[in-house]
Parts: C-alpha cells; sequence; structure tokens
C-alpha cells in the first residue's frame, strides 16, 4: 500500500476523530511551515505535549538557552568522525549481518523490522546501553515498540491510555535494565579516576559528565531510541515501496539511473512520505505569514508536513507524485521540511544523509538501501503488508524478496 | 583556517552566534556573516560546524597563511 492509499485512509479517520489537530490553527503551505518553524523569537516548542513524561524536558522540547545548551552538548554525537565510526562500525555490519542470517534460508525479508532491528544498534551505540538477547529474543527490541507507540501517542489509533500505559512499562524496564547500570557504570568509571575523554563517546557519558539528573537522562535516551528507529526505519521502507510503484509505472525504463539515483530516491522518499503529520508550535506574537494568513499570540499551530512538502506552489503541479528525477526548486533541500527546520530541526540528519560535503559521510539511509537494492530487492505485491495502527505514515509489516532478475536495483542498474 | 558559511544552506538559527559571537554575526535578513578574526579558535569553529543545524558551515584554509593550512592538514588526519 503505497503513502497514496495511506492519505486516503488518514484522510476518513481525520473526518471522524481529527485528534491533536482539533484544537490548532493549521499551517499547510510550504512557505508559511517553513517561516513559523524558522521563527523560533515567534514560535516556541509545543509537540508532544502527550508524551512529555517520556521525552520532557528533552533536546525536542526545550526551548530558549537550555535547548540551546542540550543541542550544543548532544552535537558531540554528530561530528564527522563520529558519524563515520557509527556507519562504518556500526550501521553496514549490522546490515550486511542481519541480511546474511534472514537471507540463508529464504528469499524474504520482512522490512519493517529489519530497519527497526539496525537502526536500533545504531541507538544502542548512540546511546550507550546494551544490546543483550535473552531466550526468549532481543531484550531492547522489545521496549522499543511499546515506546515507539508511546512517544507517538497523539497520533495513535489505539486506546491513548493503554498505549501510555504499555509505554510506561517499557521506559520502567528499559531504564532500569539498561540505562541505569549503564550511568552507574559511567559514575563509577569517574569516581575511580578515569577522565571524561576515557569514557565511551556517547549519550549516556556526555550527560554523566555534565552532571544532568537521572530523570533527565532516562528522557533523553528514550528520544534517542526511538528517534534514531521509527523515522529511518519507515522512510526506509517507503523508499522500496514507492521505488517499485515508480518504475512498474516507466516500463520503458528509467534514463540517467545508477549509483546516483539512490540519494535522490531517499530524498524524494523524505519529501513525498512524511512520516509524522505535523509539528505544534505555540505563537508567541502575532504574526502575518507569507501567504497573508494572520496567526494571534495565544494560539497552537500544528504545521502539517506533509501537506507542505506537496505544496505545488513551490514543488510545482506534479508535487503529488513521486519523481526522484524531479528538479528540486532553487533554495530548497530536495526534501523540503522533512527534518523540519529551524533550531528545532532534526539533530540526527546528518547522520540520516550525509553531511553533504564529498568527502564526508554518504547517509545512512543511501547505504542501507543501496545495499537492498544491489541484492535484489523486490516488492511482491501480494504478500501481506500491515499498516501501523497511528495516523504516521507507517507500515507495521512490509516484505520484500529477494531475485536478481526484475529487482529494483537491475532496472536502476545498481546490480 | 576561517569559517565559510553556505547562503542556501543557512537558515539564521543563530547557534554559530550564540556560539562564537566574535566569530559570526546575524545581519538584517540575511545569512550568518563570518566576521573577520586574526586568529580564529579552531576547536570553536569546528563546533560551530557540528552544531550547526543545517550543516551550513566548513572550515577553509587561507590560502595566504601556509601555517594554517598545514594545521588543517594535521587535524583532517587525525584519528576518531
Amino acid at each position: 500500500m503505497s503513502c497514496e492509499h495511506r492519505q486516503n485512509e488518514r484522510a476518513i479517520k481525520m473526518n471522524t476523530d481529527p485528534g491533536p489537530l482539533a484544537e490548532a490553527t493549521l499551517v499547510r503551505g510550504y512557505l508559511d511551515a517553513k517561516q513559523v518553524l524558522n521563527d523560533a523569537t515567534r514560535f516556541s516548542q509545543a509537540s508532544k505535549r502527550e508524551s512529555a513524561e517520556f521525552v520532557g524536558d528533552t533536546v525536542l522540547t526545550l526551548d530558549g538557552e537550555e535547548h540551546f545548551g542540550r543541542r550544543r552538548l548532544l552535537s558531540r554525537l554528530m561530528r564527522h568522525r563520529v558519524l563515520v565510526h557509527f556507519e562504518e562500525t556500526v550501521i553496514l555490519p549490522t546490515v550486511h549481518e542481519i541480511l546474511a542470517r534472514e537471507l540463508q534460508d529464504a528469499d524474504r525479508l520482512e522490512l519493517v523490522r529489519f530497519g527497526r532491528l539496525v537502526f536500533l544498534q545504531l541507538a544502542a551505540s548512540m546511546i550507550g546501553v546494551p544490546i543483550p538477547h535473552d531466550r526468549t529474543g532481543h531484550v531492547l527490541e522489545r521496549h522499543l515498540y511499546p515506546l515507539i507507540e508511546a512517544v507517538t501517542v497523539e497520533w495513535s489509533q489505539r486506546s491513548h491510555s493503554e498505549v501510555l500505559g504499555d509505554g510506561r512499562t517499557a521506559m520502567r524496564d528499559y531504564v532500569s535494565q539498561l540505562v541505569q547500570p549503564a550511568i552507574e557504570e559511567r559514575r563509577r568509571a569517574l569516581a575511580a579516576g578515569s577522565a571524561p575523554d576515557d569514557l565511551p563517546p556517547d549519550l549516556l557519558s556526555l550527560m554523566v559528565v555534565e552532571g544532568f539528573a537521572d530523570a533527565t537522562i532516562h528522557r533523553e535516551a528514550v528520544l534517542f531510541l526511538v528517534a534514531s528507529t521509527l523515522n529511518n526505519a519507515a522512510t526506509l521502507t517507503h523508499a522500496i515501496d514507492e521505488t517499485d510503484r515508480w518504475l512498474r509505472s516507466r516500463p520503458a525504463g528509467v534514463e540517467g539511473a545508477g549509483d546516483g539515483i539512490v540519494s535522490s530516491i531517499v530524498h524524494e522518499t523524505l519529501r513525498y512520505c512524511v512520516v509524522t503529520p505535523a509539528v505544534f508550535r505555540h505563537c508567541d506574537a502575532d504574526t502575518t505569514l507569507p501567504s497573508g494568513a494572520a496567526l494571534r499570540h495565544g494560539e497552537l499551530v500544528a504545521v502539517l508536513l506533509p501537506d507542505a512538502n506537496r505544496d505545488e506552489r513551490v514543488w510545482g503541479h506534479d508535487a503529488g507524485v513521486f519523481d526522484p528525477q524531479r528538479s528540486v526548486p532553487a533554495g530548497e533541500k530536495p526534501y523540503g521540511l522533512a527534518f523540519g527546520a529551524g533550531v528545532h530541526a532534526c539533530l540526527g540528519r546528518p547522520l540520516v544523509l550525509g553531511t553533504y560535503s564529498e568527502d564526508l559521510t554518504a547517509g545512512m539511509l543511501g547505504r542501507i538501501l543501496h545495499e537492498l537494492l544491489r541484492r535484489g530487492a523486490r516488492v511482491d505485491r501480494d504478500a501481506t503488508v500491515e499498516l501501523a495502527a497511528s495516523d504516521q505514515r507507517r507500515f507495521e509489516r512490509f516484505e520484500v524478496r529477494f531475485e536478481h532478475a526484475g529487482s529494483l536495483g537491475e532496472s536502476l542498474g545498481i546490480m | 583556517m576561517r569559517a565559510n558559511v553556505n547562503d542556501t544552506r543557512c537558515e539564521r538559527t543563530g547557534f554559530c552566534v550564540r556560539l562564537a559571537p566574535d566569530l559570526f554575526a546575524l545581519h538584517g535578513d540575511g545569512p550568518a556573516a563570518v566576521l573577520a578574526h586574526p586568529d580564529p579558535d579552531l576547536e570553536l569553529l569546528r563546533e560551530a560546524q557540528d552544531l550547526c543545524p543545517t550543516r551550513a558551515i566548513s572550515i577553509v584554509a587561507d590560502v595566504a597563511d601556509p601555517a594554517s593550512r598545514a594545521r588543517e592538514q594535521r587535524i583532517e588526519t587525525e584519528s576518531p
């Protein structure tokens, strides 16, 4: 099922249950959205109110000096050499290991779980928690799923009290089994005379050295876990799904493809399939947006990122079509507002996309997608596809088959 | 060494100015400007580069200063 199908379903759902958008003024246009996100003097953060017990007081939800300080601290995890380290020693080996294991006796792979496992490994390394297994499987993965649903509860189609309850249990176990012991380990090392630079270069070390309270570290560790896995895994699946549809609509083939097309597919997927329906801001001063719309001081504003990224006034008459070979408007980024913009722009963007310069990282999503295409991934339209019980655009289950003949990679010249 | 700001990428978050007001400035509606400085703190420049949400800042060698170029080479070859 493509984003279009998903979007139709969302529209029907929102007619009867508008959820968190009901009380907000909606901003749909691209330029209006950009102004709201970029103007931190007139708009303050108002996202994640319902899930504040999980991600309140984090880099995502803070504002002003506190936000600047936290962002400054955590940006150390996004240094070029750290990104290269994660990409080369965590992500790519994990991709190869999982693919080798899963495809040993099968030609099929469930892509949502694959993506989550790969990015879970990354998240654990960045946070500084171990990834233990017990006789029932992957311990961290069990904590992850309820936490994903709890942190995005505002979009859940399930009972919110149930989602939050499951999230509380998962957070308690995640913290007590993995996060707090790792915090204590770092404190013991410091007490024993280790220098801060001797600690592992991860989130927990940074926050322990700076003397943050345990509860604050716990919430930041939840945020990093969810933020590193949810959207990346969703986007990877959409990239395969949409590329398959795009190629099917071009039976004569695609001109000018090759390895360079992969990053274009990633960018276009991010533009076209924004996972989160909206982000929220408080309007702190009367403002007139580029469209002429007026916002009043005190209003809650919902910036509809998927709508903004398909605004025909900016992206052209074919804004609602997936086309990795589209011309990007001058001065705009090919993925539009997929990562937000302004002071709250996604901290992990360089990790996901690479850091732009030719000599820096290529971007994890592109590297993983390239590997799947190179191995012959193709979509089996008869296979079972499950959507998540959420207004977010994401699959719960999406199976791909591996077969070189007629694969996506073959069509794109990537084999 | 000196900083360079990519005008297209800069979204005026002002992080660089808050971090290093002697090295960066925001004027009017334009992108962040790099201020002239005889000997900018390279570590601070690198932090500004990492902190910028849009990765608009790069660090370039001052071609008129051979010592600066040698220093850049040393830093680039540092192991993680």
